[in-house]
């Protein structure tokens, strides 16, 4: 089945005028230098991406993990103990959908939500986290620690006052130490409130590391102690991206999440651990769900899905076309055969060409 | 659901005998999990029933193509029919299955000897202590490629009554409306050449290509081996590290006791749930960061006292021991390794234990290490004395007596006047035996006390060396008027006394204590001369002997009985060798 349609709110010409000022689009002389990879991203046999069912199936997935999130930050605020039975049956079913694959629960990720954040937040590092896991071919029992100490990264946040959680960067030194302390506040209550399982400590240590470096440097600073632990080094790299992408990294404007990656690669090896960031790309694609990319045939398409086999060649809808082409609004795949002569020649920022990307992922889902 | 495809439709007729047959291998695999449950791992029974519920499972899932249930609260349905467990089982596994959120399960064929003993081991595993999973994730964890199931949705999991709701933190929003917001970005590499460029889209528009790191598969394999030797077999997950880094990374008092008392209150779940082994390796890491604190080692002993009570509820320890003590195996070195890691301040914890268990190993071996971390401050067992159980106060009296030197001689002389005989027995040996003159003073006046309890437990603690002038007070007291008057319990200690502390002066007194029945005393024995027999032999000399030989010559027949019997049971001592 194909996906819906997507008809965007300006016209092509619109687009354009924005875009060259009405000069004609000309190839690109500049194609990605990203090296192939060694192996497919998922060892299972491609899967129509389309299926009826998956939009549903992951909505449903998502959702039930946000509640699940808002129940176990509220049980931590409210120092009651927490039970990790509906965390770990979370991360049964992101590990069980992702596996199929079906990797709109990847596009969900892309998905803002400003009256939610703080819980998608959690929930779309506990997707990228799981998916990381799943391309290292990590055990059932490390998936569940992992996705679960994911999911409850950022308890210490109950400990913030709102006043600050809500304020825009530059912080002063005493919300900026409050933000800092975070990292000790998450890990003691999440002690407090655990019950002693594997899963609870894994979360607790998580939280105390997922701003530290992976050399050793962020916060909080451990005297004495080594990098962080592997769990920490993947789960502090879902957790900039998310933030980057959604404006959450204290920076002054938000990233593309292309722009996240690059940012990313750049302090590769100090601030993240290379391996965990190319795994991460490897999941997210080179060009991630919400990016805006221009294609070599002239169309300017919104990425709404990984490609399942390279993560060069996405899953895209047009959302404009060169002078004169009518632009399709399908979904197009490009590691399909019929696309293979077709590149993506540019990542361009959808809120400079006024594009909505969010409105195409949203299509895309079938919201 | 199946990649063997679904179970093929049966008869009405058909159907009825397939399920007759699913039935009985679900009654199979219930007896199989409560074989699993009782017996231990390695019991050769346990292979037996795995073999033959794996041949069985075969053999239906052969027949019957794949098997699909449905499981509810009252048994499984399968294609909507329940199936008629009465009078085969306990019903445990759809109960079991039900109780874990499992609505359906999926049986592929065939799964292999290995993976039905898997299967067997995590359902029959014991939840109800320790630090097991739920049975939905272990299961799942177990990876078994011909069992799936359902689950409810993790949002039914959440504990009921759920928490009141609490104002989330949120993050904060973007405010202005992205497409809308004003772009300002650092310069590109192409900036300066805007117009040159060949691109269409216009430069400031440009993103450069990824740079990815420099890694590889072999790389991400390297990943996953350091992810899975941190987490594989460790009861934390890999997050031990964590007690370390969170107590040492406080700089003040008061956030050092909030991560104290957090990890503190881990020590409790853990000790609640039988878990000693992890709440001694908790314990232990906190201990070890504590002591590395700079801020620590400043501290009065109140505030490192308060510390460590945040760091270990003694309580908790002994709902722990309680916990471990009911477990159908406990292993001792399990609570040897929590006792020895116990610190002098929290000596409460030890003292805890020794109240609550019964069992002797236990105690001997909690007492041992509080004699360890009491040596240098008896004070912490002061509280103790003021307790009403005797035990405990007994307890606390033996610790006392063994902690060498004499710090606790004072606390001891305070538990001497203990109500109970017990107590007041442990102490008066402990200042007996103590080499301090005030102790051994104090014991001697005990043997004069108006009160006869304490008399008695004296007289008998002063025999552990010769002491002519103790044997001269205990001899003019025999031979006072008084002495006919006292009880014969006490008369017998303190002749006893007399043969184990004095000298040959004695053997006169204790003579004629032995030869006081007249001739015409036709009872069989004689306490005291008995008594006093004992005493003749306690001074092994050869005229003590001798008096004895004479006595059993005596027509009084307590007097002979009493001196043959100590003539019987002890061999003549050795002549002194003449001077020169």
């Amino acid at each position: 089945m194909k996906p819906q349609k997507n008809r965007p709110e300006f016209t092509p010409e619109e687009l354009l005028t924005t875009m060259t000022g009405g000069a004609p689009i000309k190839p690109a002389p500049a194609p990605s230098s990203l090296p192939k990879l060694v192996e497919p991203v998922a060892k299972v046999p491609p899967r129509q991406a389309d299926a009826a069912g998956d939009a549903v199936q992951a909505a449903a997935v998502y959702q039930g993990a946000c509640e699940v999130v808002a129940w176990a930050y509220d049980a931590c605020a409210d120092g009651a103990p927490l039970d990790a039975v509906p965390l770990r049956a979370v991360v049964r079913e992101l590990v069980d959908t992702l596996s199929v694959p079906n990797l709109r629960l990847l596009t969900l990720t892309a998905l803002d939500d400003t009256e939610n954040r703080a819980n998608r937040h959690s929930v779309n590092v506990a997707v990228l986290a799981v998916a990381i896991g799943l391309r290292l071919e990590l055990s059932r029992s490390s998936l569940s620690r992992l996705g679960v100490a994911s999911l409850l990264h950022d308890t210490g946040k109950v400990d913030v006052p709102e006043s600050v959680l809500r304020r825009s960067p530059p912080f002063g030194d005493a919300e900026r130490e409050l933000l800092v302390r975070h990292a000790h506040a998450g890990a003691r209550r999440l002690l407090q409130g655990s019950d002693g399982s594997a899963e609870a400590m894994a979360a607790a240590l998580v939280a105390l590391e997922h701003h530290r470096h992976a050399d050793g440097g962020g916060y909080p600073a451990l005297e004495g102690a080594g990098p962080p632990v592997a769990l920490s080094r993947i789960v502090s790299a879902c957790d900039f991206y998310d933030s980057a992408v959604f404006h959450r990294s204290g920076q002054p404007h938000p990233f593309t999440a292309h722009s996240a990656l690059e940012r990313m690669a750049i302090r590769g090896g100090t601030a993240f651990d290379p391996v965990v960031l190319r795994t991460l790309i490897e999941v997210v694609g080179c060009y991630p769900p919400g990016s805006l990319v221009r294609l070599s045939d002239g169309y300017v398409a919104v990425v709404v899905s990984p490609g399942a086999q390279d993560p060069e060649r996405p899953w895209v809808v047009p959302v404009a076309g060169a002078p004169r082409r009518i632009v399709p609004g399908e979904a197009r795949d490009l590691a399909c055969e019929a696309e293979q002569e077709i590149e993506v020649e540019a990542v361009l920022e959808p809120w400079s060409m006024g594009v909505d990307a969010q409105a195409v992922l949203r299509s895309w889902m079938g919201e | 659901l199946s990649p063997h495809g679904p179970a093929a439709p049966a008869s009405a007729k058909g159907a009825g005998l397939a399920d007759e047959l699913v039935a009985e291998c679900i009654a199979a695999w219930t007896r199989a999990l409560r074989t699993y449950r009782e017996l231990r791992t390695a019991h050769p029974l346990r292979e037996g029933v795995c073999e033959s519920l794996t041949t069985l499972l075969r053999d239906v899932l052969q027949t019957h193509g794949a098997l699909h249930f449905q499981v509810t609260l009252d048994g499984l349905l399968r294609e909507g029919r329940s199936l008629s467990l009465a009078g085969r089982t306990d019903h445990s596994l759809p109960a079991l299955l039900h109780g874990a959120g499992i609505r359906e399960l999926f049986i592929e064929p065939s799964p292999d000897r290995a993976e039905v003993d898997a299967m067997l081991d995590v359902l029959g595993k014991d939840r109800s202590a320790g630090l097991a999973q739920d049975l939905a994730s272990a299961l799942w964890e177990a990876n078994l490629p011909h069992l799936r199931f359902v689950s409810v949705p993790p949002v039914q999991l959440i504990p009921t009554p759920r928490p009141p709701a609490h104002g989330l933190p949120m993050w904060p929003p973007c405010g202005v409306p992205v497409a809308s917001r004003p772009r300002t970005r650092a310069p590109r590499p192409n900036d300066e050449n805007e117009e040159a460029d060949d691109w269409t889209v216009p430069n400031a528009m440009w993103i450069p290509p990824l740079t990815l790191p420099d890694c590889d598969r072999f790389d991400q394999v390297r990943l996953r081996v350091e992810v899975e030797e941190a987490t594989q077999g460790d009861p934390f997950g890999g997050g031990l590290p964590l007690i370390s880094h969170l107590i040492g990374a406080q700089a003040d008092e008061e956030e050092l006791g909030g991560s104290v008392s957090a990890v503190g209150t881990l020590i409790t779940h853990l000790l609640d749930r039988g878990a000693l082994r992890e709440a001694h390796a908790v314990l232990a890491s906190a201990q070890q960061a504590l002591h590395m604190h700079p801020a620590v080692a400043g501290l009065p002993g109140a505030s490192r006292d308060h510390l460590w009570g945040l760091l270990l509820d003694p309580q908790a320890v002994a709902r722990g021991v309680r916990a471990w003590e009911n477990h159908p195996e406990p292993d001792f070195k399990e609570l040897q390794g929590l006792i020895d890691e116990i610190e002098e301040p929290s000596a409460d914890a030890l003292c805890e234990m020794l109240l609550h268990s019964g069992m002797v190993k236990l105690r001997r071996h909690a007492c041992h290490r509080l004699i360890q971390v009491c040596a240098t401050c008896p004070d912490r067992l002061r509280p103790w004395l003021q307790r009403t159980e005797w035990y405990v106060a007994r307890n606390v009296a033996y610790v006392l007596a063994n902690i060498p030197g004499n710090e606790a001689e004072e606390m001891l002389l305070q538990l001497v006047h203990h109500e109970d005989g017990r107590v007041r027995q442990e102490c008066v040996a402990a200042l007996a035996a103590s080499s301090s003159v005030t102790a051994r003073e104090a014991v001697i006046e005990m043997t004069e006390d108006a009160e006869p309890s304490l008399r008695l437990p004296a007289l008998r603690a002063l025999r552990n060396a010769r002491d002519p002038i103790l044997a001269g007070r205990l001899q003019d007291r025999a031979k006072d008027r008084s002495f006919g008057q006292l009880p014969v319990e006490e008369r017998v200690a303190l002749i006893g006394t007399i043969g184990a502390v004095g000298g040959p002066q004695a053997i006169p007194l204790l003579e004629s204590l032995l030869c006081q029945p007249s001739p015409l005393d036709r009872r069989e024995s004689d306490p005291i001369s008995e008594a006093a027999a004992g005493a003749l032999v306690a001074l092994e000399t050869p005229e003590a002997h001798r008096a004895l030989q004479r006595a059993a010559k005596s027509w009084s027949r307590p007097v002979k009985s009493a001196a043959e019997k100590a003539l019987r049971d002890h061999p003549v001592p050795p002549e002194p060798e003449a001077e020169g």
